[in-house]
């Protein structure tokens, strides 16, 4: 059941790799939330505990819900053009994210014959974290910088699902709380931007520097 | 058998002579005659060598095959004999169209007689090549082969770029001649003889056996084409005869591939990592081999980069074979090793085809870029059609001879995913995508030749279009070639299977026999039969429905002119700019902003990547360091002999101090 | 050894017969899609029939490439589908390595697509010559991708050999055969032409692909060149039904069953696909391609390490 849930999440990597729309990137951090939290819940199916509910719900709560309509808010308010502009060609962003993949899940698969660790959530956290790295590397508009750092957000969360055994708790609540204080930030500081800058790409902030 | 031993053996030396006694006969007066007579000769010559060789091959079993004459210096075994086969086989042809090419160039009073003669000597030392025993005599051999086809290419040395390219072929001959000498050097010290039969050198372990198959790989690399070593191919290809054209890229590349087998001969089991280098090389020059062909609008260019592709293709043959041997699995050494062997002759049949159709079309329309051609199916039909089954054997589609070499190296792929296990199933998978990647470009490319130099209607006015007879005999065994093979590759599998198992495997395999080639053979004959009764059909009908002929469809727009067709540019545009950076292809556009256009212009040029990156700047990196030392060079003969009196003295107080 | 053979010519014929009916299915769901009534289900036997009546026209800069290439189709094609199983019977032509026979055969039909189309000596064909060559390039590898990967997985070189067997015993292997099966819609819709890669609809010049190259065609040619490309849709669909077939157990019926609820799921899920979706940017489609290529990769890169 990991597995097919890994599968959806690399597949919804794929189509961020190759969508030309800035609502998208939103849509497929609603649909990563929500397989994080089918995820979690899984070993509760059996023996439902209340400690093991409420994570989940406050995952599902903050990711599916809180998140994105606060960054849809954002695109609307700072009214954010709804196409974005990359800097290398499509196709090769494509194949740079599948070559990574590839190269990640060979890497994975050595590494899992010396410690015991599940090989596919493990290898597509990792290579979340990659993709989101790209994201922000390869992509100019500042919103999507932000959703990028969501996806690598959730490509740790997956990663350290597949290595931690014990005490998962501390270090999803970690990251919860990191993840609002970026997202927090970002709105503060884009919002005081836009009041003495019109467009939003990296490279206006160029002009801060001398 | 031993009578027809001997008379093979008198028959070798026989053509050989006659061979070399065809210059003599250019020195007659008249100089049609002379040419006419000496051609004559050099072909009776090649066709007694050819029918030696085949004597040689199919009336001695595989052990026998090994003989050696004039004390050792020359061998005939399993591998020499079917790459003798291939030159000969080339050769003639190619001699034959000799006929008719030159006709061409003494109209323009050009020094035919030079470029006959060394010709002759190029032909004489490949084939010396090949079957020579002794080390020194390769390497002889190979350098005045280098020379020969130098002074060959210069032809019309007032050019400047017939200068540029045959400067490039001839400083990499020597740069790999370089490597070359290292590696006898390494395989002398080894083992103290300069036989190749006393080379059986079984080093599983230390650095000499992997040490020497670099450097011949290198060496041997430069030669084949394989990237990045590939940089001078396009460079000298086009600019030289198409008779020399078609023989370089036809066998000369060739003896590169010899070199690489006859030196895993002598340093049989190879670490892994020298099979997968060779692989991922080949495969590299396969894709950008025919992605650099697809943004040419040179004809001999284009079919050149082809070659580097197609050294690339026999190169993933040998990668696989070279993987299996260290494995010990002489299934997948036979198909991989006998794939290649067979992409070889196929290579050397389809290219030479081809060169020749181009140089059939340069000689009447007197330019070589394609974008200036079109429409020639009208004035040629039979140039046409041969070129097109060069074009469908050389892109390996069925039912032609390029489909069964490729098909071989498929299957090699797939038995070796069967028996090898761990990671090797899916880097096996990757292989065959990026060989089905490379089939589809070649498609693209070999479309994109043939519609625009052929069909459509003329872009440039052409006066007249004179084929002769000899292009006719040339072309067409080449084609019928293509035809024999595809359609009945059971004979010709028969023999790359006896050279394979001669000498490259210790086990016997039967995994090339076991394909079922009759049941090929049949498909085949299915559809030639299927496109006769359908055409047959077609006929019946359109004489019932009728049949017309009328405009084709333009939108409405009155003034339609060739030059609106799609170009070569066009075609390829989508392609090339995927690859743009490794192409470095940019286009140029001047469009004109009036209201009623004016003439525009657009050009598009695709340089060579590792021409501009590498080979360019550190020539101008030498040429600057050499500027620095120029003051050493002085225009009074009394500077050098100071120089030499100050040498002399040095070294004989060295030598005073030494002993 | 005869029975086979009788087998395999059935088969054949009643690809060759049923393949413009699946066409008929497939626009017969668009219309009602967008809330026509559209054209009857047997309509494309009625247009066949209606275009070898008709007079040939070639175009005046053509040559014999445009007489021939027609022909080369249809034969190509006939052969090809010669090579697939239908239901449990074994194909007429099956041998280690037809795989590789397949993709050849249907690279050679494109071959003289193109040049006929160059042939005639026009920019529109030629674009659509052009395009079709540079998308059905990125179009092989998901061929091997997903079939070659059965192949590699299961260690059989024939398409017969492979599609048998696939057994669908655990939960993993069937979700690879679904992933399989989505890339190679991904390649159909790409191979035959269909939205969102071209719509065979519409004959405007920038969106047409195949439509474009057969345009200067009349009367038997056309009728080869249709005749052709409902083959290769009914080809492309066998390919994708034969995924879910129940090769293990030799029941007939059940065969035949899942054989047509199979074609008319498949009918109805390329119509919707056809009727939702708009074309995309030429320029996007390798791009959209590589999305097939890269699903096909990493379902194999799954599949390889769960175990």
């Amino acid at each position: 059941m990991e597995n097919v849930l890994s599968i959806l999440f690399c597949l919804s990597l794929f189509y961020v790799a190759v969508t030309w729309r800035v609502k998208a990137y939103v849509t497929v951090l609603r649909f990563q939330g929500l397989i994080l939290a089918v995820l979690l819940m899984i070993p509760f199916i059996y023996h439902f505990s209340i400690f093991g509910i409420i994570l989940p719900f406050t995952l599902l709560l903050v990711k599916v819900f809180l998140i994105p309509r606060y960054i849809n808010k954002i695109i609307l308010d700072l009214d954010v053009k709804r196409r974005i502009e990359p800097t290398i060609q499509q196709m090769f962003f494509l194949l740079l994210v599948i070559v990574s993949m590839i190269i990640i899940f060979l890497v994975s698969n050595i590494i899992s014959q010396k410690t015991p660790l599940d090989v596919i959530p493990f290898a597509s956290g990792f290579s979340a974290i990659i993709v989101g790295i790209y994201i922000i590397m390869f992509r100019k508009k500042l919103i999507i910088h932000v959703c990028g750092f969501l996806i690598l957000e959730n490509g740790i969360f997956l990663f350290s699902s597949a290595v931690a055994s014990e005490f998962p708790m501390m270090i999803e609540i970690g990251i919860l709380l990191d993840v609002f204080v970026v997202v927090f930030l970002m709105g503060i500081a884009l919002n005081k931007i836009s009041s003495t800058f019109e467009g939003f790409e990296v490279t206006h902030l160029g002009r801060l520097k001398d | 058998m031993n009578h027809l031993n001997d008379y093979s053996n008198i028959l070798f030396i026989v053509a050989f002579v006659i061979q070399f006694l065809s210059i003599v006969f250019l020195f007659i007066k008249n100089e049609r005659k002379a040419l006419f007579s000496s051609n004559i000769v050099l072909l009776i010559g090649l066709i007694i060598g050819f029918i030696s060789t085949l004597s040689t091959a199919l009336f001695s079993s595989s052990e026998v095959l090994t003989k050696n004459i004039f004390n050792n210096w020359l061998s005939l075994d399993a591998l020499s004999i079917y790459f003798l086969f291939i030159i000969q086989l080339i050769a003639i042809p190619t001699t034959i169209y000799n006929f008719s090419y030159l006709q061409h160039y003494i109209e323009k009073k050009r020094p035919v007689k030079s470029f006959i003669i060394f010709y002759v000597i190029l032909l004489i030392s490949t084939q010396f090549i090949v079957i020579a025993n002794q080390s020194i005599l390769f390497l002889v051999s190979w350098e005045v082969m280098s020379i020969a086809g130098y002074l060959a290419m210069i032809l019309e040395k007032e050019k400047e770029e017939v200068q540029r390219g045959s400067f490039y072929y001839f400083a990499a001959s020597h740069v790999l001649i370089f490597f070359l000498y290292i590696m006898f050097f390494l395989l002398h010290h080894q083992t103290k003889s300069w036989y190749f039969s006393d080379y059986n050198l079984s080093f599983s372990t230390g650095i000499i056996a992997p040490l020497i198959f670099i450097l011949s790989f290198i060496g041997f690399g430069i030669k084949a084409g394989f990237m990045p070593f590939h940089f001078w191919l396009p460079q000298a290809h086009p600019i030289a005869p198409t008779v020399l054209s078609a023989f370089l890229s036809g066998v000369i590349i060739k003896m590169g591939i010899y070199g690489i087998l006859r030196t895993f001969l002598f340093i049989k089991p190879l670490p892994e990592w020298c099979g997968w280098l060779v692989l991922i090389l080949s495969m590299v020059s396969a894709i950008f081999g025919v992605w650099y062909a697809l943004a040419q609008h040179d004809i001999k260019r284009l079919l050149a980069y082809h070659s580097i592709e197609n050294v690339g293709i026999i190169g993933i043959g040998i990668g696989i074979g070279l993987i299996g041997s260290t494995n010990n699995l002489p299934a997948i050494e036979v198909l991989g090793f006998g794939g290649a062997l067979l992409h070889t002759l196929n290579h050397a049949i389809f290219k030479s085809l081809l060169f020749i159709g181009s140089g059939v079309v340069y000689q009447n329309l007197g330019t070589r870029n394609i974008e200036l051609m079109g429409g020639l199916v009208h004035r040629a039909k039979y140039i046409a059609l041969l070129f097109l089954i060069g074009s469908v054997a050389i892109s390996g589609i069925p039912p032609f001879n390029g489909f069964i070499s490729e098909f071989i190296i498929y299957m090699s792929f797939f038995k070796s995913a069967n028996e090898l296990k761990n990671y090797y199933p899916i880097l096996m998978l990757m292989f065959v995508v990026g060989l089905a990647f490379v089939g589809g470009l070649a498609v693209a490319c070999f479309t994109k030749v043939n519609s625009i130099m052929f069909l459509g209607s003329e872009r440039k006015e052409v006066k007249h279009f004179h084929t002769s007879i000899f292009d006719y005999i040339s072309l067409g065994i080449f084609a019928l070639l293509c035809a024999v093979i595809g359609f009945y590759p059971q004979p010709f599998i028969g023999i790359v299977n006896k050279v394979v198992q001669s000498k490259f495997v210790y086990k016997t395999s039967s995994a090339l026999i076991s394909i079922n080639w009759l049941y090929i053979t049949f498909i085949f004959g299915t559809i030639a039969f299927l496109i006769f009764i359908l055409y047959l059909i077609k006929l019946k009908l359109e004489q019932k429905f009728g049949i017309r002929i009328s405009a084709a469809w333009g939108c409405g727009y009155e003034f339609i002119t060739p030059r609106m067709q799609y170009t070569a540019s066009s075609f390829a545009d989508e392609l090339n700019t995927i690859a743009k950076p490794i192409l470095v292809y940019h286009k140029e556009v001047k469009v004109s902003n009036n209201a009623f256009p004016l003439k525009s212009k657009f050009e598009s040029h695709s340089k060579d990547f590792v021409d501009i990156k590498f080979i360019l700047p550190s020539f101008n990196i030498l040429k600057n360091l050499i500027k620095k030392i120029e003051f050493f060079s002085q225009t009074d003969l009394r500077y050098y002999i100071a120089y030499l009196l100050i040498i002399i003295t040095i070294f004989s107080l060295i030598a005073f101090l030494w002993t | 050894m005869d029975i086979k053979i009788l087998q395999g010519i059935i088969s054949l014929i009643i690809i060759l017969i049923l393949a413009p009916l699946f066409a008929g299915l497939v626009n017969k769901q668009k219309a009602i899609l967008t809330g026509r009534v559209g054209a009857p289900i047997l309509q494309p036997y009625y247009e066949l029939i209606k275009l070898i009546k008709k007079e040939t026209i070639n175009a005046s800069s053509s040559s014999f490439i445009s007489r021939v290439s027609p022909i080369i189709n249809l034969t190509s094609l006939i052969i090809a589908a010669a090579i697939l199983p239908v239901g449990f019977w074994k194909p007429l032509i099956s041998f280690n390595g037809d795989i590789i026979l397949f993709a050849y055969i249907l690279g050679l039909a494109r071959f003289f697509q193109i040049l006929a189309a160059m042939d005639i000596g026009s920019s529109f064909e030629g674009m659509g010559a052009s395009r079709e060559a540079t998308f059905a390039l990125f179009a092989e590898p998901i061929f091997f991708f997903t079939i070659g990967s059965i192949s590699f997985l299961s260690g059989y070189t024939s398409i017969y050999d492979i599609y048998h067997s696939i057994q669908l015993t655990n939960i993993s292997y069937e979700v690879f055969i679904v992933i399989c099966s989505i890339s190679v819609f991904m390649l159909a819709v790409t191979e035959c032409s269909r939205m969102p890669i071209d719509d065979p609809n519409t004959h405007l010049e920038l969106t047409m692909i195949h439509e474009v190259m057969i345009l200067d065609n009349s009367g038997i040619d056309l009728f080869l060149y249709q005749y052709s490309s409902y083959i290769k849709l009914f080809i492309y669909a066998i390919l994708e039904i034969s995924f879910f077939y129940p090769f293990s157990q030799q029941s007939y019926i059940l065969g035949i069953i899942i054989f047509i609820t199979g074609s008319l799921a498949l009918s109805f899920t390329l119509g919707v696909v056809e009727t939702i979706t708009s074309r995309y940017k030429m320029k996007n489609i390798p791009q959209y391609l590589l999305f097939a290529t890269a699903i096909g990769i990493l379902n194999l890169l799954i599949y390889t390490f769960t175990k």
